[in-house]
């Protein structure tokens, strides 16, 4: 081989790696009649943890609320800076398909931006619904790097773009916490199945 | 009248249920075995991840769909190789039109998280500024690792025109790689 076949093989072979054996997702041909023996294991638990991270920081939060002060609210689960809202109140999310979601409806596809913009327009056009924040997959993965800077080959294992994107919804009755969890399971009966959404998730305490 | 009520009785639907079955099995075998290399020689050729798992999906899809009026069961994979450089070459073909740029860069830009160096990068754009068939045939040899008479099958071209293409390549890509320094 001459040198320009020997820098065109290793070139080649680098782009190819950039692919590793878990990024191949799981076949779509026969989707409906059977085969899920593939699937990428790690984006799931990602978008797991991204769950169980906002449902903890909830949990820990709401043992503080459960005294008498109303305005503790933890920076470190603080979904964006723009939000006075503390994350820990009752509220709820709604997670985006990605191609990784094992939710047959989202049929290995990312929400598309236009099911994402309906989604929206959806959740706000309901009249108990107070506020609504989107989160991007980017500023999903900024949260769980900083969640997960320390554990660094974990962290290296998840891109941004296996993160959902997701909307946080607020309902009305701030205080009323029985009012607050009925509206929320309004918003929660009012977007499951649509187009684009995977999972549906009541979070923080009422 | 007739003839199609008799071909099309209720037995019909269980053999067409096995048929389903043995294309899914034979197609998901397939799959597991070849959908890495196929997907990252998909990569290599349309540069972002998610336009080449779809054009392995959609490869997939096709072979699966064409199963069962498959004679030759054996030329599988050439048609899965073939229909994925045709899907690489038409999604690098939408791109060309307005408002259909809803893609990452390639990943070996330097833009892209992935790291593979200068030096290479060099040779991937280099690799991008030859002609579509040359740039397939050095693919396909040097990545692939198939031989000649593979390469000239999944093409769609002659044996002979693989040997000269593959060579005209070679001579226009070291050329420009000379040029960049």
């Amino acid at each position: 081989m001459n040198r320009t076949e020997e820098r065109l093989k290793d070139a080649l072979d680098a782009v190819g790696e950039t692919l590793r054996p878990g990024d191949v997702p799981p076949p779509r041909f026969a989707e409906r009649r059977r085969t899920r023996t593939f699937r990428r294991i790690v984006p799931m638990v990602a978008a797991a943890a991204v769950v169980a991270v906002a449902a903890g920081g909830a949990a820990l939060a709401g043992g503080v609320l459960d005294g008498t002060d109303g305005a503790a609210a933890s920076p470190a689960a603080s979904p964006s800076p723009s939000t006075v809202r503390a994350p820990t109140s009752v509220h709820v999310s709604v997670y985006l398909c990605t191609r990784t979601s094992s939710n047959e409806a989202c049929r290995g596809r990312d929400a598309t931006p236009r099911e994402a913009q309906m989604i929206g327009k959806r959740l706000e056009a309901m009249s108990i619904v107070e506020h609504v924040d989107f989160e991007s997959r980017m500023e999903a993965y900024e949260r769980w790097r900083k969640r997960f800077a320390s554990e660094t080959e974990f962290e290296m294992s998840v891109r941004a773009g296996d993160l959902p994107e997701m909307y946080r919804v607020w309902v009305r009755g701030a205080g009323n916490d029985a009012a607050v969890r009925k509206g929320a399971v309004a918003v929660r009966r009012a977007v499951t199945g649509l187009p684009g959404v995977d999972q549906v998730v009541i979070e923080g305490k009422g | 009248m007739n003839a199609d009520t008799a071909l099309a009785e209720p037995r019909a639907g269980t053999r067409a249920d096995a048929a389903d079955e043995d294309a899914s099995a034979a197609v998901t075998d397939l799959y597991r075995g070849h959908a890495l290399g196929l997907t990252r020689l998909a990569l290599i050729m349309v540069g972002d991840r998610g336009t080449a798992e779809d054009v392995v999906q959609d490869a997939f899809a096709g072979l699966y769909a064409a199963w069962p009026r498959m004679r030759d069961r054996d030329k599988a994979l050439t048609y899965v190789r073939s229909a994925v450089l045709n899907r690489s070459r038409t999604a690098l073909l939408r791109r060309r039109r307005p408002f259909r740029t809803l893609h990452q860069p390639p990943v070996w830009s330097a833009e892209s998280e992935a790291m593979i160096g200068e030096d290479r990068r060099e040779v991937l754009a280099a690799l991008h500024r030859l002609p579509r068939r040359q740039r397939e045939a050095l693919v396909l040899r040097y990545y692939g690792n198939l031989s000649e008479a593979e390469t000239a099958e999944a093409m769609g071209v002659a044996l002979g025109t693989v040997k000269s293409t593959t060579s005209r390549a070679l001579t226009a890509l070291g050329r420009l790689l000379e040029e960049e320094k």
